[in-house]
């Protein structure tokens, strides 16, 4: 069986359980299960649902999508190659309120940065200094290419509403592409927050993984951290495979 | 029959139409038994036509909100809306200027926009509503910022989500477009993509007998009823 797997930090691992060598979810799997897992910390709904649909179009050969939402507020932004120096393709990268996240699993972020003239200060770890990458005039990555703007659009130039709906347009495309190549879908969420709730268009989303290891207590990080642990990840996962038995 | 009709000014009329009374295919659709909601707006947006298609829908089976068809007429991709908080209203915009109703017209009267050039308004300072609400930021955004196929990705993602609610809620939709290029397409794969008829300038062509002039290829009354026989044929099939 092949299972394709996007999310974000609670299918990718935070960083604190990936220091230590903790296994996320995604990780559990019988051996005979090959999972193709492009979670990504701090990544956003826009990004799950784009590289899910993309993958379900290129490879014949997936059996199961796992599809999970985040933060709605989360978005993800194109970057043409003729915006770059040397970086000779296009690239995209996520967003949260207050910056961009980099993609070190996918992209040798380090280095494409440093020849677009980018050096990194901090490492944005909790607790620690944020990660902030600059350039010899002192602008930061997100001045250089108009976080606050975009930030600024999804806010000021786009209702809730609007937002959601296309949340749940892409879900359901997605649903619809699964339908016509034979690919069991599932979705799941962090929280309840992160699943667009329209009456009678939503598609069925399991219970949303925060609820399963709670905010606090033996299945999370810390009190500050509410992160599945590794016991958490492993609730998850028997939940997931208890799911994935009623497709 | 109760039919819902949105779209641009294929399906809203374009000015010299207008001011010549002459019929539109909606107001055909009238005159055959139909009983025709039109909201359609000359230069609205596929956004637009779709998230108030959505909104009647949503609100079919309240008391006095029954409909029975819903026409959804698709407009040119590179139109588009935004939600302006403050304001709390929609506005659309095509690439040099917004396009206005009454009510946004009035709003932005209320605003100081008060002396009208062409289809501009300026306020005392002499600035008009697109300088003053950010039209070159949002038409960068969402020509530069988001790529083609995204936004095309998006108005399928709304198509369906209008085709699932309307399927649930037991209304006939139809989706209708201005021409081929307003038709959504994610990278030609035809998976995710609703029923949608001919393009109405496939019915009128780009010039002739049934267009407005050479340089002008919106219907005139002869277009008009031609597309007025095709949807209704497209009806009959539903």
């Amino acid at each position: 069986m092949k299972i394709y797997i996007n999310g974000c930090s609670f299918s990718a691992g935070h960083q604190g359980l990936r220091d230590r060598g903790g296994k996320a979810w995604c990780k559990l799997f019988n051996q005979d299960v090959s999972v193709i897992n492009d979670s990504l910390n701090g990544g956003s709904s826009f990004r799950a649902l784009r590289m899910c649909i993309e993958n379900v179009i290129a490879n014949d050969d997936l059996d199961v999508v796992i599809c999970q939402l985040s933060k709605m507020e989360r978005g993800e932004m194109f970057i043409r190659a003729e915006q770059l120096n040397h970086f000779d393709r296009d690239v995209y990268i996520n967003y949260g309120l207050d910056g961009f996240v980099q993609d070190y699993d996918r992209y040798e972020v380090l280095d494409i940065l440093n020849q677009e003239g980018f050096k990194r200060s901090g490492h944005g770890y909790i607790g620690e200094e944020k990660e902030v990458f600059r350039n010899d005039l002192g602008e930061t990555l997100e001045d250089k290419f108009q976080h606050k703007i975009r930030i600024f659009n999804d806010q000021m130039m786009t209702s809730n509403n609007d937002r959601e709906l296309h949340i749940l347009g892409l879900c359901n495309n997605l649903k619809l592409l699964c339908k016509a190549k034979g690919v069991k879908l599932l979705f799941t969420a962090m929280d309840e927050k992160c699943i667009p709730n329209v009456k009678h268009i939503t598609p069925y989303f399991t219970k949303p993984m925060s609820y399963i290891v709670g905010k606090q207590g033996p299945l999370v990080e810390s009190d500050t951290d509410c992160h599945p642990n590794e016991d958490g990840h492993y609730e998850i996962y028997r939940y997931i495979i208890s799911e994935l038995e009623k497709l | 029959m109760i039919v819902y009709v949105n779209g641009c000014s294929f399906s809203h009329g374009h000015n010299a139409l207008i001011e010549r009374n002459g019929k539109l295919w909606p107001q055909h659709l009238s005159n055959n038994g139909y009983r025709v909601e039109n909201e359609s707006l000359s230069g609205g947006s596929s956004h637009r036509s779709l998230r108030m298609c959505m909104d009647r829908a949503m609100r079919h089976g309240q008391k006095n909100q029954e409909v029975d068809v819903i026409i959804c007429q698709l407009s040119n991709p590179h139109r588009g809306e935004f939600f302006h908080q403050d304001l709390g209203m929609y506005i659309n915009y095509i690439t040099n200027r917004f396009i206005l109703g009454e009510k946004e017209i009035e709003v932005f009267k209320q605003q100081g926009f008060t002396t009208r050039k062409d289809t501009q308004f300026f306020n005392e300072k002499g600035e008009s509503i697109e300088d003053v609400y950010f039209h070159k930021n949002i038409l960068w955004h969402n020509t530069v910022i988001v790529p083609e196929w995204q936004r095309q990705i998006e108005i399928l993602a709304l198509c369906n989500n209008l085709e699932k609610l309307c399927k649930i809620k037991g209304i006939k939709l139809l989706f209708t477009a201005m021409s081929s290029i307003c038709v959504p397409s994610y990278h030609g794969d035809m998976t995710l993509m609703p029923y949608i008829t001919k393009p109405m300038s496939h019915i009128i062509g780009r010039t002739g007998s049934l267009v407005e002039s050479a340089e002008d290829n919106h219907p005139n009354e002869a277009g008009h009823y031609e597309i007025y026989k095709y949807i209704l044929s497209e009806l009959k099939k539903l």
